[in-house]
């Protein structure tokens, strides 16, 4: 990792948060109204005007990051509309920070708002079918007639591998799911609060096997949004800033078909450069937070981050735990699994990653935090981020 | 979600794929400069960027690299497949009839389901050993 890369170590922070979601799954609100309340809750939480906003990232339709600005009666001299699935909000931070540190900004906010749940009984009909042709015309040709489900098909296509190259139990993998349902139980907002067992999970219909219905994320409404300013500003915000140490993506292929490996993901690349930029190791980090669209999602990225060996999760998961009381604290909020999953999650790790570092949490609060991180995953376990946070202490 | 396939433009750069599926023969992209084979059809090879590509008949052998069963109301279902053909390059398709006792490194072979409004479909019945 070359002078350039690293010098961004600490030079910003996350330094405002919103997130929204409901135990009913579903939100009163939507659309633009929506994401500009959370981005206005994000601000006050930083206690920065909406005036002072001048860049602004959105994975959304094309040109929503514009549409958005204009709402918010903002002219931005930033702006980041890269869509590329659920990691897109960890790479909106990298981006974010290279933005700030070279002044072509001065605050940055992030939003994300979707409600399935909500639009479905509004309209009778859910987010549009759009996703298949977002995986573009080779997918469209290839794969698409085969009848595979966007995206589980492709999850349990690798979580069949893992099983089989690896001896990877459905034990192991729904042990995952009971975990983020045990922080899901102490987080008031999640969607699933009631303990879930191995079993339930093994008992529940598969969706695409060898995945079951409780290894998958669930479907509802959710906004959420932070806001990044420079280190020497975000000594003067509200709360303790959370400083970007490291922040790295890569990405390996789209289709399902063109993954050369099932059981290793672009992690295995953004990890190890977001930890070199952060100058910490795995086994410095206090909390995680990782993508959890399926339990495969998890095993995988705890393998490809460096958290355990190759083909280890599975067991690293039973005997360690990522659950409360667990060796390492995995999806503190219940993650996608058991908090909100409104169609992509990457923005709540982030929320939640930030919180832990005040000593704050949407479900359990975990102690003494300095190195907190958020870990995306796009598409078919296709794009992959990593963010690393610091407190104060770690600069 | 149901999105219509259309009928791949036959000046288009999988058009040969399609013309072999007319025919019951699996054909497959070959990079003259790596040697390799690659699927699905591009302008160049993504393994080196070759582009002096030819088309050649392939065995319809391979082996299962993963498979995922996803359950119907009715019937069976459909067992998914991933693929390692023998020439090399990884393909998504189904499996025609049952799949019972199916395993990663089960010997499959290529078959082809035929379709109303568009060329055959490539899908894979399990063989007896190789």
């Amino acid at each position: 990792m070359d002078d350039e890369v690293t010098s961004l170590r600490g030079r910003t922070a996350i330094v405002g948060v919103a997130d929204a979601a409901s135990p009913t799954g579903q939100l009163d609100d939507w659309g633009r109204p929506l994401m500009a309340r959370v981005v206005l809750e994000a601000l006050a939480d930083a206690g920065i005007s909406l005036p002072e906003v001048d860049g602004i990232a959105v994975a959304g339709a094309p040109l929503e990051s514009i549409q958005l600005a204009e709402y918010l009666g903002i002219r931005p001299t930033w702006s980041d509309t890269t869509h590329h699935g659920g990691s897109s909000f960890e790479t909106h931070v990298e981006h974010a920070a290279a933005a700030l540190d070279t002044g072509s900004c001065d605050v940055a906010v992030i939003a994300y708002a979707n409600t399935p749940r909500g639009d479905f009984k509004r309209h009778g009909r859910g987010r549009d079918n759009g996703a298949a042709h977002a995986y573009g015309p080779e997918f469209v040709e290839w794969e698409l007639p085969y009848g595979t489900l966007l995206p589980v098909t492709g999850y349990a296509l690798a979580a069949q591998r893992h099983q089989s190259v690896h001896g990877t139990t459905p034990e192991e993998m729904a042990a995952v799911a009971v975990a983020m349902r045990q922080w899901a139980a102490t987080n008031p907002r999640a969607r699933n609060q009631e303990p879930l067992t191995v079993a339930e999970v093994l008992d529940s219909p598969f969706v695409s096997g060898p995945l079951h219905q409780r290894d998958c994320c669930l479907v509802t409404d959710g906004a959420a949004a932070i806001v990044m300013t420079r280190a020497d500003r975000a000594r003067d915000t509200r709360h303790d800033p959370a400083y970007v140490l490291g922040a790295a993506s890569a990405h390996s292929h789209l289709q399902i078909s063109q993954m050369a490996d099932l059981c290793e993901t672009a992690a295995a690349v953004s990890g190890p450069r977001a930890f070199a930029q952060a100058g910490v190791n795995p086994a410095d980090v206090d909390v995680a937070q990782l993508y959890d669209s399926f339990t495969i999602t998890v095993l995988l990225a705890l393998e490809d981050l460096g958290f355990c060996a190759k083909g280890e999760a599975g067991a690293f998961v039973v005997e360690h735990g990522i659950g409360p009381g667990g060796k390492l604290p995995v999806n503190t909020s219940g993650g996608g699994l058991s908090y909100t999953h409104p169609g992509m999650f990457g923005l709540f790790l982030l929320v939640e990653a930030a919180r832990q570092l005040r000593g704050r949490s949407a479900g359990t609060p975990i102690a003494d935090v300095d190195i907190s991180m958020a870990h995306g995953s796009g598409g078919v376990l296709s794009h992959a981020a990593t963010v690393i946070l610091g407190s104060g202490a770690t600069l | 979600m149901t999105i219509p396939t259309s009928l791949p433009n036959p000046e288009s750069v999988s058009a040969p794929f399609w013309d072999g599926a007319d025919r019951g023969v699996l054909r497959l992209q070959w990079c003259r400069s790596c040697q390799r084979s690659h699927h699905y059809p591009r302008v160049m090879c993504p393994f080196c960027g070759g582009q002096d590509l030819e088309w050649r008949d392939a065995t319809g052998r391979g082996v299962v690299h993963s498979f995922a069963h996803q359950p119907a109301r009715d019937g069976e279902g459909t067992m998914i497949v991933l693929v390692d053909l023998d020439e090399g390059p990884r393909v998504l398709a189904t499996i025609e009839g049952t799949s019972d006792g199916l395993a990663i490194g089960s010997p499959v072979a290529a078959t082809w389901r035929s379709r109303s409004d568009d060329h055959p479909l490539l899908v894979f019945a399990p063989t007896a050993d190789r």
